[in-house]
């Protein structure tokens, strides 16, 4: 983005912000002139807008130098600037020019300078030369060089009236030296005017708590936490207080900068910067930073003479040494076993081809053992690892030596006297504190062996980072003692000091294809020499170098040796295995909840699964996969390589869905297994106390106040995870207490309260005190529930032409939700359902089925109920012959034959009047006369299955008399609700039927004109007679 | 008819032979004498024929019959030849087997039921006075005994007869179990006694060859002309045409309609025939009649020679 703001004469500076450039806009970026004059072209080493440049976080581009347009490497086999500006015009006034700079260079050898220059000068670039004088006199701020790392860089510029126009000038100049990058960048430029905004100062992190803290008076501030080793950059804008915490996940030195803002963003501090250092354990195979004297330190230093060191073992006695840590930190030369974290130190005594970086690329930090004082002790460093296969059968040490050598020899002479230079060894040592073989020991001597190597600065000589590979092969799955040691010459004088890293890596092959795609090629491990073969034939040797192809479809399998660079009697052999190999994802993972930090560490056990082209039989599920992609589910995610791997998620804890991603061929193959992990919240589990006290009563807390209410009163401290959590101090006021209990039981049992025994309905308290010491009063509520008491009629009569059933029954007790009726299995063969359902509300009616045989039915009613279970009842219903059998005829009442009457045969025969066996007429028909009008007629059957059953009666109603004679009952209404008046026009002896012939009512009217009745309180069918009266209703 | 006409034969050779072997044992003057006879005995029409098998049984359970006779005789020693005319009254009692009768009809409510007569105990009393014209032959054998063989012919002069029987009325519906019975206002009634009297076509004519074998009572008289005889005698009549073209029960003047006619009504509107004019009988009746006859001989002879001495009667 860039701000341009053109003034024409002086005026007063406001605060804003006058230009800036992140070189993310393509506009802005077209502004600036590059590799200015007919010779910046030519110039071996140039200005380009590109990503090797970036410094934006979340952004792409910035200015760099590069000779291969690409990369930030320069060349510098001649003298030579090259200059790029951006043509700006600013108000008359003093300006802070803040930008984001890096470049290695060695001084005058390779620097940026960055230059204010009126837009009359010419600043053309010079690709063979030394730096122009323009460009110190219109220099602003200090030459830039000698940082590796990314950091901030400030100048002041003032703006006269001639100066106004001007050209922001960034120029490159180096001279004929050793190229050291990286080469100039430049990134994040902002002019603003030179406005007050307090300055930040005192900037300290605090490792333990992970606080930047800091003083300041400006509006605001911005945090950067920039790691050099990952080129990680985490930018923490708008921090309102003086202090910010900052998790770090990253290793290496990590350079926090923090600046003022103030203004509404327009001016900005000078950036501040400290550092610290961090590493995490358990993401190396030999933890080499971790020294000490305690057998938990990884690595356990020694002191010692040359006596101790070198002689003794060349008579077959080693010793090991005095167990001593010397580390007065790494700007001592006393120490002896320190480390190393500035990626921009250059070792003192290293003047020469740019000197000697302490720290090699590509680590974060290194290990100096010896001190490089003039005389004194001798250094040792030892370390237990054990050898695992995979990741760690490779080990490479770094290492650069510098040594004073004293003329002496290289080694004693055979009598083990004579006098001998400062070495470096390298011994690995088996468990029993042997030797191994040849091939994993190394021996320096100041100024001996390849002379190529060396740096000689007088009788100093040095030699730059080198990896030396030694193969652990062979010792997978032992524990071995890695033993280095710094010694002086004989006479414990010339000094000889290393840094040194170490490394594991697999020592498998490359090239290898997975999946579906063919190998067609392998390449074996770089640092060795090699030699092919198939391994069937091992003495023919198929090639030499590094890289081996072969047919895609091949599935022979071959081997190759590699060989020591520096003895090649010292290899060992892999196999080149091409037919398919896919990946296998294993991960697991343990938490650890402390320090504030909510720590997994997962442990990678992925392999690759090699399949035989020809039969898909597994050959081999042996080789590890180290890159695991992790996505941890809490935003983050990121490649891993290694067996193990740590990540710190946040102290909220969670449930976190992760994966992991096992991968071959740079992602070609994956293999993805899935985990869900949940974390603790470390910082709300704070601890806390409670005082109780009765109500009434009070307490003096901790801040010296009474209370007597209800009061959490909070301090701080750090909790069992270590995280800063309140601590409440609860006072808990406790009022009387009451407590009611409400129980609801069924008639018959009986609650236990308060060691007493209640069954009846009542409430009940009993008094108590609590655990507190306060009143406590406890009831019991007690609701006895009766249960269910239900009546109904044993038996229920109903003519087989009967639509329902009904089943009226009482509730005596209790409540009903709901019933049901169970017929029996002679009930269920002719018809009726399984199960008849009612609500409690309704009304019992079971559904009469068609054609219904005339008979006994026995039926379970279950009353469901809300409270108390009750037992069935247990009823019979009558289902009589249908009334509709009986034939009337005048004078005679008969039963029809089983043609007419649905197919009953009957055997025997009884006719009942009014409810009276009528002697002698036992035959089908009775023979009536007039004076039987009105008369109510059944017959008692025996049918042809032995049931003895009666119909549903008749009132006979016709006689000799016309029947057009016959009086008809008017009623009104003749649809009526229970106990509705009812009219009818008769009077005298009137008497009501049910449907089952019982009578329900009589009423003695007067004799004459109309009478009124109550319908009936069920539902039903009724007759009324009255004198030769009949009617008929229905009540709903 | 001709087993009559078998027996007639066989008696008059059995006569003639006896007569003619009388013959020769005694010459002879003609006597002239005038019988009166009186004759009683049991009479059978032996039925137990029917027409059909579903026809009722007819059965005699009772006969009897009673003859008065008064006759011409001519004798010449032993042969006798003689004529006159008898009363003959007989009397029969029949049974007739249980039988029902089942009609069609509608009851009051015009609703179709098989209406039925239930006869039993059906029994039919006939009286009936002949009056008949014996011709006969006959023989004195030896000094005892007498045969006599001849036919007569018999005309009704009076036939009565009277039914009694219980009868009970019903009906039978399609729709219901049993048959409905006494239920008075359907005309179902129970049983009761019915009769009827009447008189009956009993036959026109009949011819009955007889038969006659006694002995000879002697009797002292002081003219000594008077005679007398006792002998078994046994008729066979053979009717020579009946009417049976009635029905045993004649329904003609009982209304189909209960509702209509009561039970006494149907006792005076039900008409019993005598079986003797139904058609229930397979044939035409015969009876057999078999009795004894005293018969008291005046000799009516003028005198010529009174013999003293001849004592045949």
């Amino acid at each position: 983005m860039a701000v341009l703001l053109i003034a024409a004469l002086p005026v007063t500076l406001y605060s804003q912000i006058y230009y800036s450039c992140d070189f993310e806009d393509v506009t802005e970026n077209s502004q600036w002139v590059l590799n200015t004059g007919a010779r910046g072209p030519l110039c071996e080493s140039k200005w380009f807008i590109g990503e090797a440049g970036n410094y934006t976080l979340g952004g792409e581009n910035g200015l760099f130098v590069s000779s291969d347009s690409v990369n930030a490497v320069y060349k510098s086999t001649q003298a030579m600037y090259v200059v790029a500006y951006r043509e700006l015009t600013l108000p008359v006034g003093t300006y802070n020019l803040d930008f984001d700079w890096r470049g290695m260079g060695n001084g005058s050898s390779a620097q940026i300078v960055v230059a204010w220059v009126p837009a009359t000068q010419a600043t053309n670039s010079n690709n063979a030369g030394s730096l122009a004088a323009w460009a110190n006199n219109y220099k602003v701020g200090n030459s830039l060089y000698a940082s590796k790392i990314w950091q901030p860089g400030r100048a002041t510029i003032n703006v006269t009236a001639a100066t106004q126009q001007g050209k922001l000038v960034f120029v490159w100049s180096s001279a004929r030296d050793v190229a050291k990058p990286p080469s100039g960048c430049v990134d994040n430029i902002t002019i603003t005017a030179s406005m007050n905004c307090g300055a930040v100062a005192n900037l300290t992190y605090n490792t333990a708590s992970a606080m930047l803290s800091w003083s300041g008076s400006a509006d605001y501030y911005q945090v950067r936490d920039y790691t050099p080793y990952d080129s990680s950059l985490v930018v923490y804008d708008s921090v309102a207080t003086t202090s910010h915490r900052v998790q770090l996940n990253s290793e290496g030195t990590h350079y926090f900068y923090v600046r003022g803002v103030c203004n509404n963003g327009t001016s900005f501090t000078p950036w501040v910067s400290t550092t610290t250092f961090v590493w995490i354990p358990g993401r190396r195979c030999i933890e080499y930073m971790d020294l000490g004297i305690s057998t938990s330190n990884a690595g356990r230093c020694y002191t010692g003479d040359f006596d101790t060191f070198i002689k003794q073992e060349f008579f077959g006695h080693p010793q090991q040494g005095t167990l001593e840590k010397v580390d007065l930190g790494p700007s001592s030369a006393e120490s002896m076993h320190t480390l190393h974290t500035d990626l921009n130190e250059i070792d003192p005594t290293t003047t020469i081809d740019g000197g000697l970086s302490t720290v090699p690329d590509g680590e974060i930090a290194s290990v100096r053992l010896g001190a490089y004082t003039g005389s004194g002790k001798s250094a040792r460093v030892e370390y237990k690892y054990t050898v695992q296969a995979g990741m760690s059968d490779l080990l490479d040490l770094k290492y650069a030596v510098v040594m004073q050598s004293g003329g002496h020899s290289a080694e004693l002479d055979p009598n083990g006297e004579g006098d001998m230079n400062p070495t470096f060894t390298l011994n690995i040592l088996d468990g029993s504190g042997k030797k191994i073989d040849g091939c994993t020991q190394k021996y320096f001597v100041a100024g001996f062996g390849d002379h190529n190597a060396w740096h000689q600065e007088g009788d100093w000589f040095w030699c730059n980072w080198s990896t030396v590979t030694v193969s652990l092969r062979k010792y997978v799955g032992q524990t071995i003692t890695i033993r280095l040691t710094s010694a002086r010459c004989s006479y414990d004088t010339h000094p000889a000091y290393a840094y040194f890293t170490m490394g594991c890596r697999g020592g498998s092959l490359e090239g290898l294809a997975c999946g579906d795609f063919a190998t067609d090629h392998f390449t074996a491990p770089e640092g060795f020499t090699y030699r092919w073969y198939k391994e069937d034939n091992p003495s023919v040797t198929l090639d030499t170098a590094r890289t081996f192809h072969i047919d895609p479809l091949d599935a022979d399998i071959y081997m190759v040796e590699c060989h020591d660079l520096t003895d090649p009697t010292c290899y060992y052999t892999l196999t080149a295995n091409p037919n398919p190999r896919f990946p296998l994802a294993q991960v697991t993972y343990n938490v650890t909840s402390a320090d504030c930090q909510n720590i997994v560490d997962f442990s990678n056990s992925s392999y690759v699964r090699v399949v035989n082209r020809s039969s898909g039989e597994t050959m081999s599920e042996e080789e590890p996969i180290y890159d695991i992609f992790y996505h941890y589910g809490d935003g983050e995610e990121e490649w891993v390589s290694g067996s193990s791997n740590r990540h710190v998620y946040p102290v909220e804890g969670g449930t976190f869905e992760c994966y992991a991603v096992a991968s071959m061929n740079d992602g070609v193959c994956q293999d993805t297994i899935r985990y869900t992990i949940t974390l603790p919240d470390l910082l709300h589990t704070g601890s806390q106390d409670t005082v109780h006290i009765c109500e009434g009563d009070s307490v003096q807390i901790l801040s010296g106040e009474w209370v007597k209410r209800d009061t959490v009163y909070t301090t701080y401290a750090a909790n069992k995870y270590g995280c800063d959590a309140p601590y409440d101090h609860y006072v808990m006021v406790h009022p009387v207490s009451y407590d009611s209990t409400v129980v609801e039981m069924c008639e018959g049992g009986y609650v236990d309260f308060e060691g007493k025994r209640y069954t009846e309905t009542g409430n009940y308290t009993v008094n108590l005190r609590t655990i507190h010491g306060c009143d406590s009063v406890l009831e019991l509520k007690l609701t006895v529930i009766p249960r269910l008491e239900v009546t109904m009629a044993d038996t229920i009569e109903v003519c087989a032409d009967d639509s329902v059933i009904p089943v009226p029954y009482t509730i005596l007790k209790g409540r009903v939700s709901e019933v049901h009726v169970l017929p029996d299995s002679l009930g269920l063969a002719r018809g009726f359902q399984p199960d008849y359902p009612f609500e409690a509300e309704d009304y019992i009616m079971v559904p009469v089925p068609e054609h219904l045989h005339p008979g006994f039915y026995r039926m379970t009613i279950t009353l469901g109920t809300p409270d108390c279970p009750s037992d069935p009842k247990s009823i019979v219903v009558k289902v009589k012959y249908s009334s509709a059998i009986i034939a009337q005829k005048n004078d005679i009442v008969a039963l029809l034959n089983e043609n007419y009457n649905g197919g009953y045969l009957f055997y025997g025969y009884q006719w009942f009047r009014n409810d009276l066996p009528m002697p002698g007429d036992t035959t089908s028909y009775v023979v009536v006369t007039d004076a039987d009008q009105g008369a109510k007629y059944y017959c008692m059957l025996i049918s042809d299955d032995g049931t003895v059953i009666e119909t549903c009666p008749i009132w006979y109603t016709s006689a000799r008399t016309d029947l057009e004679n016959v009086s008809v009952l008017s009623v009104t209404p003749q649809v009526a609700q229970p106990g509705e008046t009812v009219m009818l026009n008769a009077g005298g002896l009137i008497k009501v039927y049910d449907s089952l012939g019982r009578q329900v009512a009589e009423y003695k009217k007067t004799a004459a004109g109309n009478t009124v009745i109550s319908a009936p309180n069920h539902a039903g069918l009724y007759l009324i007679v009255a004198g030769d009266k009949v009617a008929r209703i229905i009540v709903r | 008819m001709r087993r009559a006409l078998y027996i007639l034969l066989l008696t008059t050779c059995t006569v003639a032979t006896a007569t003619a072997q009388f013959h020769k044992t005694t010459d002879g003057r003609v006597n002239h004498f005038v019988t009166f006879s009186l004759a009683g005995g049991e009479a059978n029409y032996f039925t137990s024929s029917r027409a059909s098998d579903y026809a009722p049984s007819l059965k005699d359970k009772l006969g009897a019959d009673g003859i008065f006779m008064l006759s011409y005789e001519m004798r010449k020693n032993w042969f006798i030849f003689g004529f006159g005319a008898q009363a003959d009254y007989n009397y029969t009692r029949q049974q007739v087997g249980d039988f029902t009768e089942i009609f069609d009809r509608k009851d009051r409510e015009d609703e179709e039921v098989h209406y039925a007569y239930r006869f039993s105990d059906y029994t039919d009393e006939q009286h009936v006075l002949h009056v008949s014209v014996p011709l006969y032959v006959g023989a004195n054998i030896g000094y005892l005994l007498y045969v006599l063989a001849g036919a007569k012919v018999s005309i009704p002069l009076l036939s009565l007869h009277k039914t009694t029987t219980d009868l009970s009325t019903d009906g039978t519906y399609v729709r219901f179990i049993h048959t409905i019975e006494d239920a008075p206002s359907y005309g179902y009634y129970t049983v009761d006694e019915y009769s009827y009297s009447s008189s009956f076509d009993a036959p026109e004519i009949k011819i009955s060859p007889f038969a006659e074998f006694g002995f000879r009572i002697p009797v002292r008289s002081r003219s000594g002309r008077v005679g007398m005889r006792l002998g078994l005698y046994a008729e066979y009549g053979l009717p020579l045409s009946i009417n049976n073209k009635h029905l045993l029960v004649d329904y003609s003047f009982v209304d189909k309609n209960p509702f209509t006619q009561n039970k006494e009504q149907l006792r005076s509107s039900i008409v019993f025939n005598s079986p003797l004019n139904t058609d229930i009988l397979s044939k035409k009746l015969s009876q057999l009649s078999v009795g004894l006859r005293w018969t008291v001989l005046i000799n009516v002879t003028p005198p010529e020679h009174i013999c003293m001495c001849d004592r045949d009667f």
